[in-house]
């Protein structure tokens, strides 16, 4: 029997599928979040008041910010609960036991633990990324984005979009092309990174999170608080970051697209066999 | 071949800066049933996630068929089943879900088995795991470990759960027909009557250390209480330091140790001018005498 027959079984089983009334809930909520996240981009770009397809403007309403906190948050419980054993131990929920023996049962089957890590990271871009890359798919229909930079900014738009159009609407605005496109592909290359990093973190920290120690929750929970931590810093005016990340990152993004997107495969592949390797080697206490 | 399944050598294992597993040599013959005891916190349990691949020892080697379980290739884990005291199968899947989804990691999926268990222990394959009951669920973990014939079956705690004769005819199926197959089977259990009726070699472990490890026929013949009553002189000067529990009165001594022959208790009770008899000692009662604290140090 090869090992890559058992990837399919193992796909069917992580996205739950013939388990009944087990997925009514988790559907409900992926459903919910397929739905949010798939139309979020367009609600924020065209459906806003004050953006109206200005990018600038979308960036300035702060929409952003929130919706990345949201999807952390979302992915920092479910990342760490699908590759720290120790979180269900820990975590007191109404089916622990079974999770735990989930995973004791899965680990003393003849099954490939790295074929079951790699399920689970296929499960999440199946259902987490999938979304964000139908939006690039059908962005090309969507209307033309224009962006309002100030003088400051406008060099980077110039650099970003060399088809850059002052004027195209008002002479305070300009035309981006292909803008909708570059603008949901730098979302899920984000969404994408953010997921990857995450799982090689969770993975790190597996050994790290004990079963009978309160105190290793930190570890999952670490991403979130650093992130909540630079937020009400930057909110306070107490920390001054020399950058607006979300503008200057698609900027960058629009600048180098295959550039980055080759990276970003690549360092997936290197984090993605990494992972499996370490998954491969957890203890389960 | 190697006569030993399983062979670990000086192992030792901490959780949470306690030594739960030291220095163990434990050594299972191909085709034996083992019974391996021990009380609460003994070690039994984490030695038996160390023989699985669950967790690595802090020192020593394990080979299980050969192989350190660190190691285990899939094809390794085609012939090592395992049943856990904690398992929790998947509630939420139906049985024939389960079974399908299981027997897609092995090869060699006997269906049969599986159907002929199903039917023996009644259960209904479009049933979810959840609408079964503690022990039918039992079964079922029993019956996905049949499935993959195993080489080396690890049952830890099997007939948790079970009535007393679901239990009895559980335990007469499965181990029959694991016996059948020449399969070895390490049994941990604390329902000491399961094991000594159909255990070959016993295992008893305290204090995360193996105290014993021989056939249980060898255990049983050579383990005596022996009571001396009847001293000439008081017993004052008895001592036996070898024996797993002592107590002493002025006018009685109550020994549990081994006795290899007779001769040499006739020779120990005229040394002190006493006369002895030898109390049967069932597994259990063996059991407790070796692991239990001492009464009082000989």
């Amino acid at each position: 029997m090869k090992m890559a027959t058992q990837f399919w079984p193992m796909m069917k089983h992580e996205m739950g599928l013939g388990q009944g009334a087990r997925m009514v809930g988790p559907a409900s909520a992926i459903v919910s979040y397929c739905f949010f996240l798939g139309v979020f981009p367009w609600v924020s770009l065209y459906g806003n008041y004050t953006a109206h397809g200005n990018i600038t403007a979308m960036f300035e309403v702060g929409f952003l910010p929130i919706m990345a906190f949201l999807f952390l948050g979302g992915l920092t419980l479910w990342v760490p609960w699908e590759a720290v054993p120790a979180l269900s131990q820990l975590l007191q929920l109404p089916d622990q036991a079974q999770d735990t023996g989930r995973w004791e049962f899965l680990f003393t089957r003849a099954a490939d633990r790295r074929t079951l890590f790699r399920a689970r990271a296929v499960t999440f871009y199946l259902i987490a990324a999938a979304p964000l890359l139908c939006n690039v798919v059908i962005s090309p229909f969507f209307p033309d984005l224009v962006a309002s930079p100030d003088l400051a900014m406008e060099w980077k738009y110039r650099l970003a979009f060399p088809g850059f159009n002052p004027g195209i609407t008002s002479p305070h605005q300009v035309g981006l092309p292909h803008g909708a496109i570059l603008f949901t592909a730098w979302l899920a290359l984000l969404a994408t990174f953010v997921f990857i990093t995450l799982q090689s973190y969770a993975v790190w920290i597996a050994r790290r999170v004990k079963g009978n120690s309160w105190w290793t929750l930190i570890f999952p929970a670490a991403p979130l608080l650093a992130v909540t931590l630079v937020f009400i810093l930057v909110q306070k005016r107490m920390i001054h970051l020399p950058f607006n990340f979300f503008e200057d990152s698609f900027l960058f993004f629009a600048t180098h697209p295959f550039t980055l997107t080759l990276a970003l495969a690549g360092l997936i592949f290197v984090l993605q066999k990494w992972c499996e390797q370490q998954f491969s080697r957890l203890e389960i206490d | 071949m190697n006569p030993y399944i399983i062979e670990t050598n000086n192992v030792t294992r901490s959780m949470g800066g306690t030594v739960v597993v030291r220095d163990l040599n434990l050594r299972v013959k191909r085709g034996s049933i083992y019974g391996f005891l021990g009380r609460n916190g003994a070690g039994k349990t984490t030695t038996i996630k160390m023989l699985v691949g669950l967790i690595w020892p802090d020192a020593g080697t394990i080979r299980v068929n050969g192989v350190e379980p660190s190691q285990f290739t899939v094809e390794d884990r085609w012939k090592i089943g395992y049943v856990s005291e904690r398992q929790i199968l998947n509630p939420f899947m139906k049985v024939e879900a389960l079974l399908r989804f299981t027997s897609s990691f092995y090869p060699e999926w006997d269906a049969a088995v599986c159907e002929r268990l199903l039917q023996r222990f009644g259960i209904d394959r479009s049933k979810r795991v959840r609408a079964l009951s503690m022990g039918m669920a039992r079964q079922l973990a029993f019956i996905l470990a049949m499935g993959q014939k195993p080489d080396l079956l690890i049952l830890d705690e099997p007939a948790a759960n079970l009535d007393v004769v679901a239990r009895r005819e559980f335990l007469d199926e499965i181990l029959g027909m694991l016996r059948e197959r020449e399969t070895t089977v390490l049994l941990s259990s604390h329902i000491l009557s399961d094991i000594e009726r159909v255990a070959d070699e016993i295992g008893i472990m305290a204090q995360g250390q193996l105290r014993v490890s021989e056939s249980l026929d060898q255990l049983k013949e050579t383990v005596k209480k022996v009571r001396f009553y009847n001293f000439i002189k008081g017993s004052n000067g008895f001592a036996l330091p070898e024996a797993f529990q002592f107590s002493k009165t002025s006018s009685e001594v109550a020994a549990t140790f081994r006795v290899n022959d007779e001769n040499s208790l006739q020779k120990l009770a005229a040394t002190h001018g006493c006369q002895y008899e030898i109390i049967p000692l069932n597994l259990e009662d063996i059991f407790v005498e070796m692991v239990r604290e001492p009464k009082e140090a000989a």
